[in-house]
């Protein structure tokens, strides 16, 4: 019985060892094969974006997939595997990624990508706005994008790091980036007198999500919504209490619904005040490809026009 | 479909592989060995009970900072503990006990995760992400491995007397008690480590489905426990493969290939004997 009892003590202390050995003296693996640029980004509007400043010299693959919440999500196989073959990283930053435990940062450490040398933010030269909710108040709203303005100092970043990284294509890069840049200015300074025409009363934006901070601020409309920020706790009965106090206290007509999240909540809002769902808008990703919205321009351009339109309903 | 040799190859070249392998076959091995134990007690649903009842004890862990087998173990002994105090202080049966106890644990821990962390995601913890798996976790899991195995060499004669014949076992003289407890904290460590590969939902299937597997093919306690812990390996690579393969998520992947292991075995197996009987049948 001891012998037998020394024998298997002696063979765990070897797997022991020898796992602890094996995960000390492995070999990190770096990215192999030349070529163009290899970009990882975290969603799809990053990814708009680096194919609008990358062009052709650039190969993007975009993680989270259009349609679905990028707060939290679980890296697949195959994002693992492209991350580790990235030369650049992107994400939004703004602690958008920092859902589930952090996948983000779990899966950057998975793939050995260090930040500012491989991985960079995006919203760098963001000035964040925090959340207002209740023991919330130091933690920072991630939907910079949503304001024009915030999206042009994501490109002039995402184009900094890509000059940076591949400096044979950098004319080209800053080239697109300025013609893109001025395209998106013109639409930020329409956008900005929009909504003038609108009564004061009316001028609510109700949405599931409040992701509509920047934006709001950016163009001059108050923002309502059920949840602050997605996570387990969406529409519990304090929070629908708030939204339907905050729509009965305006004159608004018209409810939205974001297209990456459940629209549950937002019509049982809808049927307990009598208002519509006025239209689908998009937060935290792209319309899939080759619907309208599926860039970050057009779903911007969607967003200001049918908030304002639905602004205006009788 | 890539190929096994491309597999193979990508083993080689990604870290993350390596480890949600390493991770993954020495999780199918405990789960094997320490599921063969509790499908001879008949306590498949008591293995169920406690790995959800594990909840609660992985946020109290998230929140004080402590080391999430610590909070997970104290929970799941008073788990076990409570549902053995209601069973023999009421007249309810064993199984209602277990289900009033271990859903109470798991609503609880619904409410400890979410005023935790804002963040913190259910998800990973109902479902699990073996391929986000530490250097820290791998080293814990071969230290949780270790236990699991000295356990059972050390108390193989008390492990099988108790699992075969309790009451022979209490007149022998036998504390069944401490036994029984006993297993449930291995049992409570086995299950935080499998957290990582197949998540709270999923373990169950890992315990049960290849020591079941086993069962179907073996009298003799200690071949099951060992023909067990190679099937829950062998699911495990083969369901990482098909990950890697198809993008599958890494869990559901391989509890899929332990069903259809033991779907085989039930079809073919000597002990269960459908073939033999069909063929019986077909004879007669």
């Amino acid at each position: 019985m001891l012998k037998k009892l020394g024998l298997t003590a002696g063979a765990l202390a070897i797997a022991i060892g020898g796992t602890v050995w094996f995960v000390q003296n492995r070999d990190a693996q770096t990215a192999t094969a030349s070529g163009e640029l290899r970009v990882v980004t975290t969603n799809s509007i990053l990814e708009d974006m680096v194919e609008q400043v990358g062009g052709d010299d650039v190969s993007v693959y975009s993680i989270v997939k259009r349609g679905t919440d990028p707060h939290e999500y679980e890296p697949k196989t195959a994002d693992i595997t492209a991350t580790t073959e990235a030369n650049v990283i992107f994400h939004n930053g703004l602690n958008l990624e920092t859902g589930g435990n952090g996948w983000f940062s779990k899966l950057t450490k998975t793939a050995n990508k260090r930040d500012n040398q491989e991985v960079f933010s995006a919203s760098r030269l963001v000035e964040p706005l925090f959340l207002t909710s209740k023991g919330k108040e130091d933690e920072m709203d991630p939907h910079a994008w949503l304001d024009l303005n915030n999206g042009i100092k994501y490109v002039e970043t995402i184009t900094n790091v890509l000059k940076d990284k591949d400096p044979e294509h950098a004319q080209a890069f800053q080239k697109r980036s300025d013609a893109y840049i001025a395209k998106l200015r013109a639409l930020h300074n329409e956008a900005k007198d929009k909504f003038a025409d609108v009564p004061v009363e009316k001028r609510l934006l109700v949405t599931s999500e409040g992701a509509f901070k920047y934006f709001s601020k950016a163009y001059g409309i108050q923002p309502a919504f059920i949840w602050e920020i997605n996570t387990e706790s969406q529409g519990t009965p304090e929070q629908m209490k708030q939204v339907l106090a905050k729509i009965a206290a305006s004159n608004v007509k018209s409810l939205f619904v974001e297209s990456s999240v459940s629209p549950k909540s937002m019509e049982k809002v809808s049927k307990e005040t009598g208002l519509p769902i006025y239209e689908k808008i998009y937060t935290d990703s792209l319309a899939k490809k080759g619907t309208t919205g599926d860039t970050y321009y057009d779903m911007v351009k969607w967003n200001i026009d049918k908030i304002h339109a639905g602004m205006l309903v009788d | 479909m890539t190929s096994i040799g491309e597999f193979i190859a990508a083993l080689g070249h990604y870290n993350f592989l390596q480890s949600a392998l390493l991770a993954s076959v020495m999780v199918g091995i405990m789960s094997g060995i320490i599921g063969s134990y509790i499908i001879l007690r008949g306590m498949s649903l008591m293995g169920d009970a406690i790995s959800h009842s594990v909840l609660p004890g992985v946020a109290v862990a998230y929140m004080l900072g402590i080391n999430l087998l610590i909070g997970a173990s104290a929970f799941g002994v008073i788990a076990a503990l409570l549902i053995g105090f209601v069973a023999t202080n009421s007249k309810l049966k064993n199984d209602t006990a277990i289900g009033i106890v271990f859903s109470a644990f798991f609503a609880l821990g619904f409410i400890l995760i979410s005023m935790a962390e804002s963040s913190t995601n259910l998800h990973h913890i109902l479902f699990g992400n073996v391929l986000a798996v530490s250097d820290r976790d791998l080293i814990t899991t071969i230290i949780v491995l270790a236990i699991v195995i000295l356990f059972i060499v050390l108390f193989f004669k008390e492990l099988l007397i108790t699992s075969f014949d309790e009451t022979f076992a209490k007149t022998y003289g036998l504390k069944t008690g401490y036994v029984h407890y006993g297993l449930m904290i291995v049992l409570t460590l086995v299950t935080v480590s499998a957290l990582q590969t197949v998540g709270i939902i999923l373990i169950v299937a890992m315990l049960i489905t290849p020591a079941a597997t086993a069962f179907l093919w073996t009298n003799r306690l200690t071949t099951m426990v060992v023909l067990a812990s190679a099937l829950g390996a062998l699911a495990s690579t083969i369901g990482l493969y098909l990950s890697y393969t198809l993008n599958w998520a890494s869990g559901p992947a391989i509890v899929l290939v332990a069903a259809l292991i033991f779907l085989g075995s039930f079809i073919v197996s000597p002990k269960q004997g459908f073939v033999t009987k069909l063929m019986g049948v077909k004879n007669a």
